[in-house]
């Protein structure tokens, strides 16, 4: 690079208007988690006036207390937490267990090729053609608005994306360490569970977050599949728009509550997360 | 004696232990995919009412297809769902490259925009339901800050998702707000991996940025380009949630994307055999499209370890 000692002045107008373009890119992206925390923290009166409220002196945790002193939105975190770690820790295995099978074996009738095919054409489907059978399904069998309905539903929504993810770890994985354990005799369990397992433990808890992420967030399995008891926090936020329209900050407090789980395990992951993004990420 | 045995047979044939690890994989994939697709694919060829107790499919060959594809709010249902995706894939595509090349550019402080794209992740990271809210609140045409910056800078108040005319052009602008940053992450990690040689030489040779940036950064990411649009594709066709929290399709009919209707016509209209129909031709138009991006996608394993 060539070293430049001084700065002409056409120098410090292109350094100027690119700050200015950074400086917008993080207003235009921050800007709206600002005002949702601020709703969430405004006092009633502060909402529905002209000019708004953009900077509120005096700020209340009323709407907090009041999402989280109703029984029903405790039952409705609850529900969510459960379902997403029971689907995100079966998907994860399952997936990797397919992948790494997919990834070492070569199995007879070209079953891998197959296989690989069909988990990713299922990555690729449009969720709502699920949705439907789900619920007559769901239905046949007295699921309808269990927690164990959502995890079904969620494990098949979520397999296709860690066995994909995975699959590329353990191909880019050296195969020689297993050789030599093939060698000394270790039956594929055995090279599975102490030379294998011990190294993917870094991508399956990155992929296991990317599933816990979008399961966290998905909205049209469990507005299909539920209706009271086994309802998810993604439904209750989305049923403020009819219900309780006005409730703004309850909604927002809501929402917020929704999102820190998600917001804490992104920046645990943030290294990880653009090859988690370019594999599509879990999306309903 | 025997049992243990076969059992020690068993473990040292690694195709049948394979067969074990794949067990659980394959009942997902026929439990969650395989069967409810036959199902829907029996019930779109089938006459069933879910509101008469005892009904059983009746077999009634493409009667529901028929209905689907004479239906026009299907056809204006799938060109919203077009016009959604093509509008805002390119505008993502160029905000998206500005972006990643200004927060990569060094002009710009390097913490600054280390800062700057970790804040990115941020909108990717947002429930869509709660980006959905989000945007009602932002965007509310009475007591939003939207309108009240707009008159502030001498623009008259718009009506945003309140009117049927602008409602589906906001939905696409938050979109772009929210989703240009799956372009923005990629492309870094790109334009980040490229090797440093040509574009050394071409400094040297006296070339400006942006010709650095058209005729030489560019075509290197081609590759990344495509990873982007075909995901891009599949999730913008595939839009619901976020849809459903701004608008819930209105007002009228005006924001009912494709996967709303489908949606709509069987929670709402219980129409279920029409609304498996209709899944099923959006599936089959998707079909080359998934084709074309699984041969880009996918590498099957060279060698084995049982070769």
């Amino acid at each position: 690079m060539i070293r430049r000692y001084s700065h002409p002045p056409r120098e410090i107008v292109a350094r100027i208007a690119l700050y200015v373009a950074v400086l917008a890119v993080l207003v235009v992206v921050l800007f709206p988690i600002y005002w949702l925390v601020l709703n969430s923290l405004k006092y009633q009166r502060d909402f529905f006036t002209n000019p708004p409220v953009f900077f509120a002196t005096q700020l209340t945790l009323d709407h907090y207390r009041g999402v989280l002193s109703n029984p029903l939105n405790r039952q409705y975190l609850w529900n969510t937490f459960v379902v997403t770690t029971v689907a995100t820790i079966i998907a994860t295995f399952v997936g990797t267990l397919c992948a790494y099978v997919l990834a070492r074996i070569r199995m007879p009738f070209r079953l891998n090729g197959t296989l690989l095919v069909a988990i990713l054409i299922s990555r690729l489907f449009p969720p709502v053609s699920l949705a439907i059978p789900y619920y007559l399904l769901m239905r046949n069998f007295g699921l309808l608005d269990t927690r164990l309905a959502l995890v079904i539903a969620y494990v098949g929504l979520a397999l296709p994306f860690v066995t994909w993810l995975m699959l590329t770890f353990f191909q880019d994985l050296p195969k020689e360490i297993e050789r030599a354990a093939m060698v000394d005799g270790c039956t594929m369990f055995q090279r599975f569970r102490w030379v294998v397992l011990p190294m993917s433990v870094t991508s399956m808890i990155v992929s296991g977050i990317f599933v816990f992420m979008g399961v966290w967030n998905e909205l049209l399995f469990a507005l299909t599949l539920t209706a009271l008891r086994a309802k998810t926090v993604s439904v209750a936020i989305s049923s403020f728009v009819g219900d309780n329209a006005l409730d703004w900050g309850q909604m927002s407090a809501l929402s917020v509550l929704s999102f820190m789980p998600i917001l804490i395990l992104a920046l645990s992951v943030q290294r990880f997360l653009v090859r988690g993004i370019s594999f599509g990420a879990v999306k309903g | 004696m025997a049992i243990a045995n076969a059992f020690t047979r068993f473990a040292r044939d690694d195709r049948k232990v394979a067969l074990l690890f794949l067990l659980p994989g394959l009942a997902v994939l026929v439990l969650t995919y395989l069967f409810p697709l036959i199902y829907s694919l029996v019930l779109s060829f089938s006459e069933w009412d879910i509101r008469k107790p005892g009904s059983r499919f009746e077999p009634v060959g493409f009667d529901n297809y028929a209905d689907i594809l004479t239906d026009s709010d299907f056809w204006a249902a799938g060109w919203r769902s077009t016009v959604y995706s093509v509008v805002s894939l390119p505008i993502q595509l160029v905000l998206g490259t500005l972006i990643a090349v200004l927060l990569t550019s060094p002009r710009v402080n390097s913490k600054l925009g280390a800062f700057t794209r970790i804040t990115m992740l941020i909108p990717l990271m947002l429930p869509p339901v709660v980006l959905g809210i989000l945007w009602r609140l932002i965007l509310n045409v009475n007591y939003g800050p939207a309108n009240h910056i707009l008159g502030l800078v001498g623009f008259g108040p718009l009506s945003f998702v309140s009117s049927a005319e602008t409602a589906l052009a906001t939905a696409i602008f938050v979109e772009v707000l929210a989703n240009t940053s799956v372009v923005v992450m990629i492309l870094i990690g790109g334009i980040l991996a490229l090797p440093p040689d040509p574009l050394r030489a071409a400094e040297v040779d006296g070339a400006g940025p942006w010709r650095i940036l058209l005729e030489i950064k560019l075509p290197q990411l081609a590759s990344y380009y495509l990873i982007i649009i075909l995901i891009r594709v599949m999730d913008l066709l595939k839009t619901f949630d976020f849809i459903y929290a701004l608008t819930g399709g209105g007002p009228g009919s005006s924001t009912i994307v494709f996967n709303l209707f489908i949606y709509r016509e069987g929670q709402r209209f219980l129409n279920y055999p029409g609304a498996s129909a209709a899944s099923w031709v959006f599936l089959v138009a998707l079909l080359p499209l998934s084709f074309w991006l699984l041969r880009k996608a996918v590498r099957p394993t060279d060698t084995y370890l049982n070769d």
